[in-house]
């Protein structure tokens, strides 16, 4: 079904497609195939070969508004930033030069157009209903939205993403998928009353609301970010945020694409049915864990390739093998059925995680810059692109009342994803989410690039093509009001701004400390994968890490000796160290990384460790935090920590340890 | 006609990889009408299978180019140097296009047939293939971006005259001769009895068009290594940058020739004056359109802050870089050839406006699209080798057609080196010659042309013999270059500085007697030290100092802060130019008859060896190269000039007192300036 509806925007497509196409390494086939016929007489070819050419030179045109389009939003941007205005985020503007232009398509130039479009028509009953600027939807999914989401996996702060795994997985999964039915709920009841109206002159069926509930399900970390990140916000309100958005996203594909799978048997669909259910439910979890098995896998070959040969003296060659190996887990995931977004993501953050690690600084920088590019003017295109399609794309149907029923829903979704959630959470947090944490993440839940792109993938019936109109004027109003009234709404909720993330970081140790778990098991998970990531995988997949001859039993001793890295037996004495300091304070890195964990008062750690005990233990749950730091924190943990260990009774010994075993 | 044939022949891959297939399937089914549910779902089903297999595609030469990496780096550690990463990318893509031919023919060949919903697609490209015009819009133009990014400019401009000269009449040489060899051998051919279908003198021009554009990528990777002797490098990588232009707008042309009358390939004046228009107009409005953008982006980066900003920037500067293309190409012009020229003009202006952090990351970017694209095209030609099923293999063709590359080098580099010779102070020797014609690999381009349009006879066989002679060219003589370069006894390890100083002690030793000679150079190089770089970029003297007192307002607004700090250096510059006007003519005379010089010798020599730390004096001419080397020469430069200028009478502080000199002087050394 999913397929079958691209056949309007295909048709459509055709012409500027060829350009954009290219880039997917296809193309051109569209105009070949409609001008190929048995007695190709020179005449006709040259006709054809000048429509060719006409089209192309057409496209190259489209393509460069575009281009002309990113170029003025980087110019405006600048200013912006050069100004210091906050109010309007770059991709809030890029909508914005997407509408103006969009406009003075639609009727500045409609006429010749046309025109140009009728000569170019070849196939007999291509619609008229698209005569501008428009790309193939399937775009969206293989080439831009890869990098945006790689970046994202590959930008997530991972020591406080980790942190707060438990309750970012929880808002994901569960939030996602209340989201969805609250939201497809909700649009069913008003689909009702709009058929008791009379305004509904087409289908609309559950299962179509289902889908609305799950494409606008997905959040869009960029804008709201991109303020955090100036305006340096509490990391754990950040880290909750980005989390949850980023594996939203994934979720929301799959989510959408299991409704889309939910056909009962017997033609007349659109009943409930417990087998397709269960089958639509089945391949959710198959395509998601398909697609993280193979995204981490890509990443842990690449680790692994670039941990055991010397590519690191050619910096070129070693981030072409980090671009192909990224990309090759979209493909790969694509060509076996899974979704290609969705383990790009989980790609990028293992490469994070691991390869990162082996990387030369100099590519470590290299491709860091380029996905940042990448990610940036993808999402600029998406962003514009949006804004032109709200008056270039010809099928949209404003129905007032279905619109006003989604901005209620999608509110009420949001909502009832956060607070409820949040409560149970909370139940289980040492480190509470406050309130006003809640009504921020309520108020950040812009929709972006991942919901335009689902809802445009597809709007081939008036159930989808309403749905896309209303998921436009969906996307324009929170990441114009929501994003644009981010830095209010920060004041408003008095959340705390200027944070450092380290002085942050100390003063939920020293809490942590003050505090002792009673439930160990609960952190026991997450224990269970730091140990097991500490001592194996990472002497494995990466330079960093105690060698491998030291954790693994003796019996493997070959394997141990030939799988461990040369530098790792460099970090060896000093891990001795380390585990010793481990030992003590075992109790406060569960509560550290117990993120669920319900913990009561210490009874005696407090004062029979005194000083020196609690900072020890700072030191090294420290130090496992920084395994999980990004880039740009390191120079700053160092600082910390270079302050922490003041008062131990021997500062400059532990300290170059805990250094090296970055 | 080659549009023509083009077109009939894009049905062919088009059956075998489409990476976004629901989009033609469903089109197809779309134009037939009536689609009920159960099509719909067929469809639907084919379109998906279509895209996984699209995507494995894909991945194939994903896989193909991270083992190329791989065993380049091996090669690189082991420091083998026969084969380069493009002749290894094309072994492997050999071996890939061998499995899948004989390999996996089967099942391959039958999904296929499931899948061609087109009842006449031809059953000519069962395999993995992609749309030429893949190449000329997303593989070839950050290659030949990259190219002329980095250009190594100082030695370019210096040898501008004789590039250009192989460039143009070289590469239009060596298409006629290719042209008319093979047109002679085609006749045989054609008495033999083992022509198996038309070919025509155009086809044979063509095919001597395609040919001669020369690769630079293997050999002078191998040049880097071993630090060539820089003129030699400058002159082999500027002739095959330009070269590829040249050729893409002439073979174009060539195609263009059509004599009125439908029964053409016969010749005719007008249609030969209108191919040789559509020649010079192309051409030249690509270059227009490519410094056009490229002037732009500088005029961006250098009016606004957007330096704080790396991000914005290199943003800014790559889509710029990509418009220039696209503008190209909605213009009717030749994209690649304007990207080329446009690249040239961000290296020269828009580089000395960016940050040093987007200098570093557009470099980067570009070299590793360039790096991709490059080995992406090199794997496939490995690849089509065995995927490609409508090969025309014709001994007599490829025997006739590897004389024709040969003697068609040959008359463009001998004869025209001899001409230049007659001209240069810095003669080409004749073992720089060899090492010309030797190094005449082809490429990507020559490759891309030939694919571009494989729908007539003679166009296949084109095509076949061509990716032979890449074959041969890349492997045998990009292999061979090392041996070559020792057999020749051409100095290696050659560090560009210390030549460049043993160039100027060598010019200064003569005197330039026909200064005209140069003089457009010379205008060019004034006009834009004074003119062109203080308006597009922050270096150079103020616009103030330049311009006449009357546009002084203008003038003004259009000087950027930093030019003014840069004034007081300058004057310094000019003074230190009178003394040593001689050795500046010299040196960026290219074309120059001149002859030795009375007695600078020594005080020069003197000058050059002469190792102590100073200022002044040195910044003349070695300030002059300076502007022109790029990023990774410009610290040994610098460290060069401070160690020239010992010997000058002033002294660096007081220098800036120096009351400017009397203004004849003060104008002739600036002339000489790029």
């Amino acid at each position: 079904m999913g397929f079958k509806l691209t056949v309007n925007s295909a048709r459509r497509a055709t012409r500027t497609l060829w350009l954009l196409m290219l880039v997917s390494l296809s193309v051109c086939i569209c105009v070949c195939r409609a001008s190929s016929p048995e007695d190709d007489s020179a005449m006709e070819n040259i006709v054809t070969e000048k429509k060719a050419e006409e089209s192309h030179r057409q496209d190259s045109a489209d393509l460069l508004i575009f281009i002309m389009l990113l170029t003025l939003t980087i110019l405006t941007i600048w200013l912006f930033k050069h100004r210091r205005f906050r109010f309007l985020h770059e991709t809030g503007l890029a909508m914005i030069y997407g509408l103006l232009v969009g406009v003075v398509l639609r009727y500045g130039i409609h006429v010749p157009r046309d025109i140009s479009n009728v000569t170019l028509s070849c196939n007999v009953n291509a619609s008229p209903a698209t005569l501008l600027v428009t790309f193939d939807p399937e775009v969206f999914f293989n080439i831009l939205l890869p990098p945006i989401i790689f970046h994202a996996g590959y930008s997530l702060k991972r020591r406080h993403f980790f942190r707060n795994m438990g309750s970012i997985l929880a808002y994901a999964f569960l939030g996602t998928v209340i989201s969805c039915f609250i939201i497809g709920l909700l649009m069913y009841g008003c689909v009702m009353l709009m058929k008791q109206v009379g305004q509904l002159n087409g289908d609309f069926f559950f299962t179509d609301c289902l889908f609305f509930g799950a494409i606008v399900s997905a959040t869009d970390p960029v804008t709201v970010l991109a303020i955090f990140n100036e305006l340096q916000v509490d990391v754990d309100l950040y880290a909750l945020l980005f989390g949850e958005s980023v594996l939203n996203d994934a979720v929301a594909v799959v989510l959408s694409s299991s409704i889309v799978a939910y056909q009962p048997q017997g033609d007349n669909s659109h009943t409930f049915e417990v087998m397709a259910m269960l089958k639509s439910f089945g391949m959710f979890l198959g395509v998601f864990s398909g697609s993280f098995a193979l995204g981490v896998a890509t990443g842990v070959v690449t680790a692994l390739v670039t941990k055991f040969t010397k590519l690191r003296d050619f910096q070129l060659l070693e981030t072409a093998l980090f671009f192909l190996m990224s990309w090759s887990t979209f493909l790969l995931a694509e060509a076996c059925g899974f979704t290609g977004v969705v383990a790009v993501l989980f790609c990028g953050i293992t490469q994070a995680h691991y390869t990162f690690n082996n990387l030369s600084p100099e590519s470590q920088d290299r491709t860091k810059q380029l996905f940042e590019l990448l990610n940036f003017l993808a999402e600029n295109f998406i962003f514009s692109y949006m804004g032109l399609t709200l008056f270039t794309f010809q099928n949209h149907v404003f129905n007032p009342m279905f619109i006003v029923g989604a901005f209620l829903a999608v509110f009420l979704g949001r909502a009832a994803n956060i607070y409820p959630l949040s409560f149970l959470l909370n139940l289980g947090r040492r480190n509470k989410i406050r309130s006003n944490f809640q009504h921020m993440m309520m108020f950040a839940g812009l929709r972006g690039a991942m919901t335009f792109a689902l809802s445009i993938r597809d709007t081939a019936t008036y159930a989808r093509q309403m749905m896309f109109s209303t998921t436009l004027l969906v996307v324009f109003f929170t990441v114009w009001i929501c994003g644009g009234g981010t830095t209010q709404m920060l004041s408003c909720l008095h959340i705390r701004v200027g944070v450092d993330s380290d002085q942050d970081n100390s003063m939920s140790i020293a809490e942590g400390s003050e505090r002792r778990s009673t439930k160990q098991e609960s952190a026991w998970l997450f224990r269970i994968w730091y140990n097991f990531d500490h001592n194996y995988l990472k002497p494995i997949l990466t330079h960093s890490g105690p060698p491998l001859t030291a954790t693994l039993p003796t019996c493997c001793g070959p394997l141990a000796r030939c799988l461990t890295s040369p530098q790792a037996y460099e970090n060896e004495c000093q891990l001795k160290d380390d585990d010793s300091d481990l030992i003590l304070t075992d109790g406060d890195i569960s509560l550290t990384y117990g993120d669920i964990t319900v913990s009561t008062d210490a009874t005696g750690a407090h004062t029979s460790g005194g000083p020196a005990g609690a900072l020890a233990g700072g030191a090294t749950s420290e130090d496992l935090d920084r395994e999980l730091t990004y880039g740009d924190h390191e120079l700053v943990m160092r600082g910390t920590r270079l302050v922490l260990p003041m008062d131990d009774s021997e500062p400059p010994f532990t300290d170059p340890h805990h250094r090296l075993r970055m | 006609m080659g549009f023509a044939s083009r077109l009939s022949l894009g049905v062919k891959p088009s059956k075998a990889l489409l990476f976004l297939p629901c989009l033609f399937t469903v089109l197809l089914v779309g134009s037939q009408g009536e689609s009920t549910a159960m099509d719909n779902v067929a469809t639907e089903r084919l379109a998906e299978e279509s895209h996984r297999q699209d995507s494995a595609n894909l991945l194939i030469f994903i896989m193909l180019l991270t083992l190329t990496i791989l065993t380049i780096w091996l090669f690189k550690h082991r420091r083998f140097r026969f084969l380069h990463e493009t002749g290894l990318a094309m072994i492997y893509g050999l071996l890939v296009g061998v499995i899948l031919r004989f390999g996996v023919h089967v099942p391959q060949n039958m999904s296929n047939v499931i899948l061609s919903c087109a009842v006449n697609a031809s059953p000519a490209t069962l395999l993995v293939t992609f749309d030429p015009e893949v190449f000329f819009n997303i593989l070839l133009p950050p290659i030949i971006f990259h190219a002329g990014y980095s250009l190594k400019r100082r030695h370019f401009f210096r040898n501008i005259g004789s590039i250009l000269t192989y460039a143009f009449m070289g590469t239009v040489i060596s298409c006629f001769v290719i042209g008319l060899t093979m047109y002679g051998f085609v006749s045989f051919m054609k008495v033999v009895g083992q022509l198996g279908g038309d070919f025509y003198f155009t086809d044979c021009l063509f095919f001597g068009a395609i040919v001669s554009a020369t690769d630079p990528v293997t050999v002078l990777a191998i040049f880097n290594e071993l630090k060539v002797d820089v003129d030699l490098y400058a002159l082999l990588f500027g002739e095959s940058v330009l070269n590829d232009a040249v050729a893409i707008v002439l073979s174009s042309s060539i195609v263009a020739y059509q004599p009125a009358g439908d029964n053409s390939h016969s010749f005719e004046a007008t249609a030969m004056l209108k191919s040789f228009g559509v020649f010079l107009g192309v051409f030249s409005g690509s270059f227009a359109l490519g410094v056009a953008t490229g002037v732009m982006t500088a005029l961006v980066t250098k009016f606004t802050k957007l330096r704080d900003f790396p991000l914005l920037e290199t943003a800014l500067f790559f889509l710029m870089s990509w418009s220039t293309f696209l503008l190209a190409e909605a213009c009717g012009f030749t994209g690649v050839v304007a990207v080329l020229f446009c690249g040239i003009t961000q290296a020269h202006y828009t580089y000395n406006n960016l940050s040093p952090e987007s200098q570093d990351r557009t470099k980067q970017l570009f070299e590793l699209l360039n790096f991709l694209a490059e080995n992406f095209i090199f794997s496939y030609m490995g690849l089509t080798l065995f995927s490609f099923q409508s090969h025309v293999f014709n001994p007599l063709f490829i025997i006739g057609a590897f004389v024709a590359v040969f003697l068609g080098r040959a008359a463009n580099i001998y004869p025209l080196s001899f001409l230049l010779n007659l001209g240069r102070k810095n003669k080409i020797g004749s073992n720089f010659q060899h090492v010309m014609m030797f190094a005449g690999l082809r490429g990507a381009m020559t490759f891309a042309l030939s694919i571009r349009d494989t729908a007539t006879y003679a166009r296949q066989m084109m095509f076949s013999t061509t990716l032979l002679i890449v074959f041969f060219t890349v492997w045998i003589c990009g292999g061979g270059t090392t041996p070559m370069l020792s057999f020749m006894s051409i100095p290696v390890g050659v560090d560009s500085d210390q030549e460049s100083s043993v160039t100027m002690v060598d010019g200064s030793q003569r005197r330039n007697t026909k200064h005209e000679s140069a003089w457009p150079f010379r205008i060019w190089y004034t006009f834009d030290h004074n003119y062109l770089k203080p308006l597009l970029t922050h270096s150079g003297p103020p616009l103030t100092a330049t311009m006449p007192a009357c546009c002084g307002p203008l003038a003004r607004c259009l000087t950027s802060p930093q030019a003014y700090e840069n004034e007081g250096q300058l004057h310094d510059d000019d003074s230190d130019f009178i003394l040593n006007d001689a050795n500046v003519s010299s040196m960026y005379a290219d074309v120059t008859v001149s002859t030795d010089a009375s007695g600078s010798r020594t005080v020069n020599r003197k000058r050059s060896t002469a190792a102590a730390a100073g200022t002044g004096g040195g910044p003349s001419d070695e300030g002059l190269d300076q502007e022109l080397a790029l990023g990774e020469h410009e610290l040994v430069i610098r460290g060069t000039r401070l160690v020239l200028p010992m010997d000058d009478p002033v002294e660096p502080p007081t220098t800036v007192t120096l009351p400017p000199p009397p203004s004849p002087p003060r104008s002739d050394p600036r002339r000489h300036r790029l």
